[in-house]
C-alpha cells in the first residue's frame, strides 16, 4: 500500500501545461517532477487518478532513496513521450529485442545500484525499465557457475548437501 | 513506525527479497539457443542450483520450460514433464554440427497435440536425414495439432511431401518440401507464408487461387531456382487478380522472365512492398543480359523522363561468397517501394558482363554500398563509368571497420577521377560496430588525414551511433 501525505498547494505548483508531482524519497528528499515524465509508471498513474477522484493534492512517499529515485526519473525523462512496447499494457509481451544503447549506458552502474533500480522500477511498475535491468543482471551472471552467481549477487547457499546434489539438480543429464 | 520499517527492509541486501516475477524476468533473459558448453544443459539451469528459493522459482517458471530445444533425450524428457500441460515450442535449429537423434525427435513429436511452434532445421544432419524428415511429416499427418501456430521445416530432401497442415497455422516456413494446394487451402489463419524450393510447383494461376483462400496473409515469400514454364499472364484487358489486401510484403525469387510476368499479371496492393530477386547468379551470360533488358522494359516507363532507378544499394550475399546483391527503388512506381534484387558475381572475370548489364543504372543519383570488402579499386572505377551522375555515396560495413576505411580511402583517392560530381560522401555509423576507444581514435585520425589530403569540397559525416562528427 503506498504511503500518501497531504501537502498544501504552495508546495506543488500544479497549474502548468504538465502538472507537477511531489515525490518523497526514503531519505526524506522532496523531488518535484512533471506528471508527464512519470506517466510511464503505472503506479504513479494510478496514484494520480486517485488524486483526481478525491480532488486533493498529495505527495507520494516512495520506499527508496533519492539517489535511486533520481535515476528512475532520469530514465523516465529520457523516454518522455516515447512509445515503448514493453510499457503498453495492451500490447503482447515483446520477445527478445536488442538492448537499447542508451539503456546500456544508463545501467552501467555498480551491482547494488542496479539491483535497487530494478526493485524501484518494479515497485513503480515501469516494465521497460524492469526489462532492461533484468537483462543487465542476466548479463552479469551469464555463463557463470552457481558459486560465482552466489558471489556476484550475494545469495546464501541454503541447500542441505542432499538437496544440492539431488537428482533434480542434474536434470539435464 | 510502519513506514520506517518498510523503508529499512527495502535497504536489506536487495536480491534476497526480490519479487518472484522479477527473478523470473532475469532467468528468462538467460535462455540461449545453445546449451552450456560445460554441462550440455540449458544455460539458465545453474540458477536453479543457487538456493532453495531460486530453485523453486526456476522450476515453477513455465516460460523457461515451454521452449524446448531438442538437445538430448534426457533434457527433452525433463522439459516436457515440467511444461505439462502448457503449449510448447519445439526447436531444432543448430548452428554447429550438432546432430538430432530420432529417439529424441520421436519423443518430442509424441506431444504434438500441445505443440504451438515447431521449428526443425534438418538440413545439416549427416545421417538419418531421411528418417528424421519422414518422422516429422508422418507425425504431422497422424497426430492432431489443435494449437500449432508456427511450422518451420527446412530440409534438403526435394521429395519431402506435406500432405496435411494444421488449420490453426499462422506462420509457415518450408524449404524443399512439396505441398498440394489443397494443403494450403486449409490454413485460413495463415499470416506468413515462406516457401523456398529448388523447384516452384505452383503455376501463377495456382498461386493466385491459393492466395484467395488466405485472406489474412501479410507476408508471402516464394523462392525457387526453377520456375515452371506454365507461368502465364492473365488475358490483357481482363481484370487482374488481386492478392490479399492485408499483404504487406511480397518477395519472389526465380528466373527473371517468369517473375516479371507474374508481377505484370498481379494487382499488387499499393501498401505492399515487393521484392523481386532475379536469380541470375549462376545463370548464363545471355540470360543475365535478357534479364537486364526485361528490367529496363518493365521499369523504364517514366513520363517525366527520369531515369528508371533513383537509388540502389549493393552488398555481398551473406550466404553466397562472391555474389553481389543489387536492390534499387524504381522511379516508375512512385509511392510504393518496389525493390529489385539481382545476384551475380562481380569481379575481374565478369567485368564485361557487369558493364553490359549495368546501364540500367546509368541515371543513378544515389548509391549505397554495404559491406565493402568486395569494392576493389577496379570496381570503383567501373562503377564510376556506369554512374557518372552519382552525387550521394553512402558506405556501410557491418563489422569490418578496416575494410570500410579501406573502401572509404579508395573512394577519396579517386574522388576527382572517379566521381567528378560527387557532392556528399556519407559514411553512416552503423558501419562501425563499437570499436574500442583507442581504435576509434586511430581510425578517425586516418580518416581526417585522408579528408585533408583530398582538397575537395567533400561533406563528410561520421556517425558513430553515440556521437556525430561533421566536417
Amino acid at each position: 500500500m503506498p504511503t500518501i501525505v497531504s501537502v498544501d498547494d504552495s508546495t506543488v505548483p500544479g497549474e502548468g501545461s504538465s502538472r507537477l508531482l511531489l515525490l518523497v524519497s526514503s531519505d526524506n528528499k522532496h523531488i518535484v517532477v512533471e506528471e508527464d515524465i512519470m506517466s510511464r509508471s503505472r503506479f504513479i498513474s494510478k496514484q494520480v487518478e486517485g488524486f483526481e477522484a478525491t480532488s486533493q493534492r498529495h505527495a507520494i512517499l516512495l520506499p527508496f532513496s533519492s539517489f535511486v529515485l533520481n535515476k528512475v526519473i532520469e530514465y523516465c525523462s529520457h523516454y518522455r513521450g516515447y512509445y515503448l512496447l514493453e510499457d503498453d499494457p495492451d500490447a503482447a509481451p515483446p520477445g527478445r529485442s536488442p538492448v537499447r544503447e542508451w539503456d546500456q549506458e544508463f545501467l552501467d552502474v555498480d551491482r547494488n545500484m542496479l539491483l535497487r533500480i530494478i526493485k524501484a522500477a518494479h515497485y513503480l511498475e515501469i516494465k521497460s525499465l524492469v526489462g532492461s535491468c533484468a537483462r543487465a543482471i542476466a548479463d552479469m551472471i551469464r555463463g557463470k557457475t552457481t558459486e560465482e552467481m552466489r558471489e556476484i549477487l550475494g545469495v546464501e547457499n541454503d541447500f542441505t548437501p542432499e538437496e544440492e546434489h539431488s537428482p533434480s539438480s542434474k536434470c539435464t543429464g | 513506525m510502519p513506514i520506517q520499517k518498510y523503508r529499512y527492509r527495502f535497504f536489506n541486501p536487495p536480491i534476497t527479497d526480490f519479487p518472484q516475477e522479477v527473478l523470473e524476468h532475469i532467468f528468462c533473459h538467460l535462455v540461449e539457443p545453445e546449451p552450456s558448453e560445460l554441462t550440455g544443459a540449458p544455460s539458465w539451469i545453474p540458477v536453479t542450483q543457487v538456493c532453495r528459493r531460486w530453485r523453486r522459482i526456476g522450476y515453477g517458471c513455465k516460460a523457461l520450460w515451454t521452449t524446448i530445444p531438442l538437445w538430448s533425450r534426457p533434457w527433452t524428457e525433463v522439459a516436457l514433464a515440467h511444461s505439462r500441460p502448457l503449449p510448447i515450442s519445439l526447436l531444432w535449429d543448430p548452428d554447429d554440427d550438432r546432430q538430432l537423434d530420432t529417439d529424441t525427435l520421436s519423443r518430442a513429436l509424441s506431444e504434438l497435440p500441445r505443440v504451438r511452434d515447431l521449428t526443425l532445421d534438418l538440413r545439416d544432419q549427416e545421417s538419418d536425414t531421411c528418417t528424421l524428415q519422414n518422422l516429422a511429416t508422418h507425425s504431422l499427418e497422424a497426430s492432431p495439432t489443435p494449437c500449432m501456430e508456427t511450422l518451420t521445416l527446412l530440409t534438403t530432401d526435394e521429395f519431402l511431401h506435406l500432405d496435411r497442415l494444421p488449420g490453426t497455422l499462422r506462420a509457415l516456413n518450408v524449404k524443399n518440401a512439396v505441398m498440394p494446394l489443397a494443403t494450403l487451402h486449409a490454413c485460413h489463419a495463415l499470416r506468413v507464408l515462406e516457401v523456398e524450393s529448388s523447384e516452384l510447383w505452383l503455376t501463377l494461376a495456382e498461386m493466385v487461387d491459393a492466395l484467395a483462400h488466405l485472406p489474412r496473409l501479410e507476408v508471402l515469400h516464394i523462392g525457387a531456382h526453377v520456375v515452371p514454364h506454365d507461368v502465364r499472364e492473365f488475358p490483357a484487358g481482363g481484370r487482374r487478380p488481386r492478392i490479399p489486401l492485408n499483404l504487406r510484403s511480397l518477395q519472389l525469387t526465380g528466373r527473371p522472365s517468369e517473375l516479371l510476368r507474374i508481377v505484370r499479371s498481379l494487382a499488387i496492393p499499393p501498401t505492399c512492398s515487393a521484392i523481386l530477386e532475379f536469380a541470375v547468379g549462376r545463370a548464363s551470360h545471355s540470360e543475365a543480359i535478357a534479364a537486364a533488358a526485361a528490367v529496363e522494359d518493365l521499369f523504364h516507363v517514366d513520363a517525366q523522363g527520369r531515369p528508371p532507378f533513383d537509388w540502389m544499394s549493393m552488398n555481398q550475399s551473406p550466404t553466397q561468397p562472391g555474389v553481389t546483391h543489387f536492390c534499387a527503388t524504381s522511379n516508375a512506381l512512385p509511392g510504393r517501394s518496389l525493390l529489385m534484387g539481382m545476384s551475380w558475381p562481380l569481379g575481374e572475370d565478369v567485368s564485361g558482363f557487369a558493364l553490359t548489364v549495368f546501364p540500367v543504372f546509368r541515371g543513378l543519383r544515389r548509391l549505397t554500398v554495404i559491406d565493402t570488402s568486395f569494392m576493389t579499386e577496379a570496381n570503383w572505377i567501373r562503377l564510376s563509368r556506369i554512374m557518372p551522375g552519382l552525387d550521394v555515396l553512402t558506405v556501410r560495413g557491418d563489422h569490418e571497420v578496416y575494410a570500410l576505411l579501406s573502401a572509404f580511402g579508395t573512394a577519396l583517392h579517386h574522388r576527382h577521377r572517379v566521381f567528378p560530381y560527387l557532392q556528399k560522401l556519407n559514411m553512416p555509423g552503423t558501419a562501425i560496430s563499437q570499436p574500442r576507444q583507442g581504435e576509434r581514435a586511430a581510425n578517425l585520425a586516418v580518416l581526417l588525414q585522408g579528408v585533408r589530403q583530398s582538397r575537395g569540397a567533400v561533406r563528410l559525416c561520421l556517425n558513430f551511433e553515440d556521437a556525430t562528427y561533421a566536417l
